[in-house]
């Protein structure tokens, strides 16, 4: 279905972002976030009609890099006796667009090699033999729901633009969009409307654009602006400034004013600002927004978690505070050496290829191996088949990751929270710490209040999860269905992105009080019981870590661990080293089952 | 490392032209010294045999790039295709490692880097020497080169033995003076309008950038340092517990060439000072759970040994 860029309802500040970058394809792209069914996809679709002329090419958030960067073209290779390459996606966008939907659930392969040609205008391979570094000026399209996670930070930085249309259409929008179906009904044709209008708006600005001046205070505007949003780096001013032209030039101007800087302000500048500054960046961007589901009359029982390493509050109940001596890593964890990644001839990323037999044949290896040994025979005739024989077999040696995702769900909910909190993060960052030698990542949800919140998407940084955990709130209800199911909700889209498998590791006295739903309360265990169905279905391992006291229990945490198929450990008296030493086993166990065969 | 956009690729891309030229083997795939016989190929081993010496010709120091994405055959070299295919032979071509010895070899997003590529980096960077076993061909060759990696530390740490390859480690944090933003953008934007005149504007930097640093490596052979200064970088060190010996080693080296740099030909407190952070950042015992930064440590135990004028305290 084709529309007409102008006839699409709503979704104006995503338009006209397009626009702008219709005018200037230099600001490198346009980010566009919406919910299901807000034609997002429509949009970047009718704007590639728009600029019939220019390349439009859509890369699947799946596309492999040798789709994605090129590599071996075999068959034009084994035809011609000349290495071939086949143009992979990003060559093929030069001078125009890619376009990506889901952009958000792209693994870092796909979105750093994306950012790397779009910040450097080239595109570096080094594939299968190839070497080369063609141009690679084009302007990145990618929409995405921001309900299925945000979009990597570093390929979020390398375009100019990020529109979110947050608001639920207005009536007027879901109108227009009933009165161009039923027109269509009457027939396509008539809709056919034509994008002249703005195509000619489009090229007058396009040829005013050099023209457009920007005064030394609108330079020194933007760049306050910038500081006082706590942005990092310094491509936001230098794509603010480009944005101001732009808009400029769209609004037939030839000297940027006031409008266009709000515009370079509103596309570019506040989305990147950073909503969780470090405590020493400047005191204007420190707006941390308050978790959206938490209810207000919750806020009275909410407790920051006492900056550095405050005695914990039950220290009165004759529990020691942690002992903070990091650098001694328990012996049991540190037993073995693990390879960070590990051979595998089944599954896994494909490296080489060898002699050894194997399941999968290599075939480009193969085919070379038999033209050699041909040259060698003396018996290669043109035109003749390349005759295999077993000798020549290769066969595909794989990679394959072996980390885990440790899902730490903590109840921070009570007055025992803060405790819980800081063993949960002593835990992490130990993991952390040790990450590289044991390609742990750690993802850190909250639940409390009715709601459950991910403090801490998946990480190998110890900063980020740090700063994550000292931002906790604590207090209130015991939402735990909601904790559970947040953590299998990450783990679910960490799957997604080709991730490792996953250890949910729940920290908990085990007493669920809230469920999810609220017209549920009383069937809390049968719902965490059919997010038992859900975490076995997807493969989540999961440890159970009661903090109750024996004196104290109810067998809730049991209770909770037989459910869930858990793992149960009671440490009452836990200090972040025993929380760590648990879930490093744990993880041990998860990822023994999980290695290839 | 540090934050993103704040020029760090850039910076090192802009290195290929300012290094002066150096002088290869004429015709050699990697590059060889012809001053150094004991580090040549096996080609230029055999070519030398009997004679006096062999052709030599100048060419530029590699700055070579690895992205993310590279693949392990052109990284360590493999197979020549086209060869095996018409002519039916058995014959290597040298990837990555081999156009970077002597020279640069930049990865960007290092902490993102493959973890196989991160095995095979570590072996050759510890023997100078990359040995191919691979599709049926066996060659060894010389790679020695200088590691450059950046990237974000938010986006993961770096493997501790990888991290300990790297001498000098400078963290690049986003620049807080609004003239000097205002300065960066308006700079990019001359540089777009017309890359070819922004070149030329810079040329006299340029130019005295490189004869600079020119001078500095002629001199830095001769750079000499007290004995009293090497107790205080070893009691510098010391003081910050500070694992093995390449912590006071880098120090020493780099305040040498610090010291070349300035045209001097020994080395001033002042140099220690202003090479210690970044020799030591990055070996320091990390202790996750403090706040204070590895820098700000090193400065304050810097502050003991050597004083703010540069003077030995």
């Amino acid at each position: 279905m084709n529309i007409p860029l102008e006839m699409i309802a709503g979704m104006t500040e995503a338009r006209f972002a397009l626009m702008l970058l219709a005018v200037d394809p230099g600001l490198k792209g346009a980010l566009i976030g919406g919910g299901p069914g807000r034609a997002k996809s429509l949009l970047a679709r009718s704007f590639a009609r728009l600029l019939a002329g220019m390349p439009f090419v859509e890369a699947p958030i799946a596309a492999t890099p040798d789709r994605l960067v090129g590599g071996l073209d075999l068959e034009r290779t084994l035809r011609t006796g000349r290495r071939s390459l086949a143009e992979g996606l990003i060559a093929r966008s030069h001078g125009g667009f890619l376009y990506a939907d889901s952009v958000n659930l792209a693994d870092a392969r796909w979105t750093r090699t994306v950012a790397a040609a779009l910040n450097s205008g080239v595109l570096r391979i080094e594939r299968d033999g190839f070497s080369a570094a063609p141009p690679a000026e084009f302007a990145l399209i990618g929409t995405y729901d921001p309900g299925d996670g945000d979009i990597d930070s570093q390929l979020a930085d390398s375009v100019a633009m990020h529109v979110i249309e947050e608001a639920p259409p207005a009536l007027s929008e879901r109108l227009q969009v009933l009165s161009l179906a039923a027109r269509r009904e009457t027939g396509p044709s008539r809709i056919a409307g034509d994008d002249g209008g703005l195509r000619n708006r489009i090229d007058r600005a396009r040829s005013r654009l050099p023209r457009v001046t920007v005064a030394p205070e609108q330079y020194r505007e933007l760049s306050a602006a910038a500081l006082r949003l706590g942005v990092e780096g310094h491509r936001a001013e230098i794509f603010a400034v480009r944005v101001a032209r732009a808009h400029a030039a769209l609004g037939d101007r030839d000297a940027i004013d006031e409008r266009d800087i709000d515009a370079a302000v509103r596309l570019t500048l506040a989305p990147r600002a950073r909503t969780r500054p470090d405590s020493s960046a400047s005191s204007a961007s420190g707006e941390r927004p308050a978790p959206a589901t938490a209810p207000n009359n919750q806020s009275r029982d909410d407790r920051r978690i006492p900056a550095q390493d405050a005695p914990a509050p039950d220290e009165a109940l004759g529990t020691s505070p942690p002992a903070n001596s990091p650098s001694r890593v328990a012996p049991s964890a540190r037993r073995q050496r693990t390879r960070a990644q590990t051979l595998s001839w089944t599954r896994g990323r494909y490296v080489r290829a060898d002699t050894r037999k194997a399941p999968k044949v290599a075939l480009e290896a193969t085919l070379l191996a038999a033209a050699i040994s041909h040259g060698r025979s003396n018996n290669r005739r043109p035109g003749r088949a390349l005759l295999a024989r077993p000798s020549d077999l290769r066969y595909k040696q794989f990679r394959v990751d072996s980390g885990l995702l440790v899902i730490f769900a903590i109840d921070a909910s009570g007055s025992m929270a803060v405790n819980r909190i800081h063993h949960a993060k002593g835990a992490a960052l130990r993991l952390l710490q040790d990450a590289y030698r044991r390609r742990f990542s750690v993802a850190v949800v909250a639940f409390r209040g009715n709601s459950a919140e991910t403090l801490l998407a998946p990480t190998r940084s110890a900063s980020l999860a740090k700063r994550a955990l000292d931002e906790a709130l604590v207090g209130g209800g015991t939402p735990l269905a909601a904790g559970i199911r947040e953590s299998l909700e990450i783990a679910r889209r960490a799957r997604l992105a080709g991730g490792p498998p996953a250890l949910m590791v729940l920290v908990t006295d085990g007493c669920a009080n809230v469920a999810s739903r609220p017209d549920a309360r009383e069937a809390v265990w049968e719902e965490i019981e059919s997010l038992a169905v859900v975490a076995r279905r997807d493969e989540v391992s999961a440890l159970v870590i009661d903090t109750t006291k024996p004196l104290f229990s109810t067998g809730a945490a049991e209770r909770l661990a037989r459910s869930l198929g858990a793992s149960y450990v009671r440490l009452p008296r836990a200090g972040d080293a025993a929380v760590y030493e648990s879930v490093a086993a744990a993880g041990e166990m998860v990822r023994g089952r999980a290695a290839p065969a | 490392m540090g934050h993103r956009g704040t020029g760090k690729s850039t910076a090192v891309r802009a290195l290929a032209e300012l290094l002066p030229p150096i002088r290869k083997v004429k015709g050699c795939l990697y590059g060889c010294d012809p001053d150094n016989a004991a580090e040549h190929c096996s080609e230029c081993a055999a070519r030398l045999n009997g004679r006096a010496r062999l052709p030599v010709q100048l060419g530029p120091v590699p700055v070579v790039d690895l992205p993310l994405g590279a693949t392990e055959d052109r990284v360590c070299g493999t197979l020549d295709i086209e060869r095996a295919l018409t002519r039916g032979e058995k014959a290597f071509e040298p990837g990555l490692l081999a156009r970077a010895n002597r020279g640069f070899l930049y990865i960007d997003e290092v902490n993102l880097l493959e973890h196989y590529l991160v095995d095979l980096l570590l072996d050759v960077a510890a023997s100078g020497r990359n040995i191919v076993e691979r599709e049926g061909i066996s060659v060894s060759h010389p790679a020695r080169f200088v590691l450059v990696g950046s990237g974000n530390p938010e986006e993961g740490e770096l493997r501790p033995q990888l991290l300990d390859r790297f001498g000098l480690h400078c963290r690049i944090t986003t620049i807080q003076d609004i003239e000097a933003r205002v300065e960066i953008v308006k700079r990019r934007e001359r540089f777009e309008r017309d890359p070819a005149a922004f070149r030329q504007e810079w040329e006299p930097e340029q130019d005295e950038l490189r004869a600079r640093i020119g001078r500095a490596r002629r001199l830095v052979r001769d750079v000499t340092v007290s004995d009293e200064l090497l107790v205080r970088i070893a009691e510098l060190c010391l003081r910050l517990g500070v694992d093995g010996h390449r912590g006071e080693l880098t120090i020493l080296r780099a305040a040498k060439a610090q010291a070349a740099l300035e045209g001097r030909r020994d080395v001033a407190p002042a140099d220690l000072r202003r090479v210690a952070v970044m020799a030591l950042r990055h070996r320091l015992r990390r202790d996750p759970l403090t706040e204070i930064d590895a820098g700000a440590r090193i400065e304050k135990a810097l502050d003991r040994i050597v004083d703010r004028n540069g003077a030995a305290a």
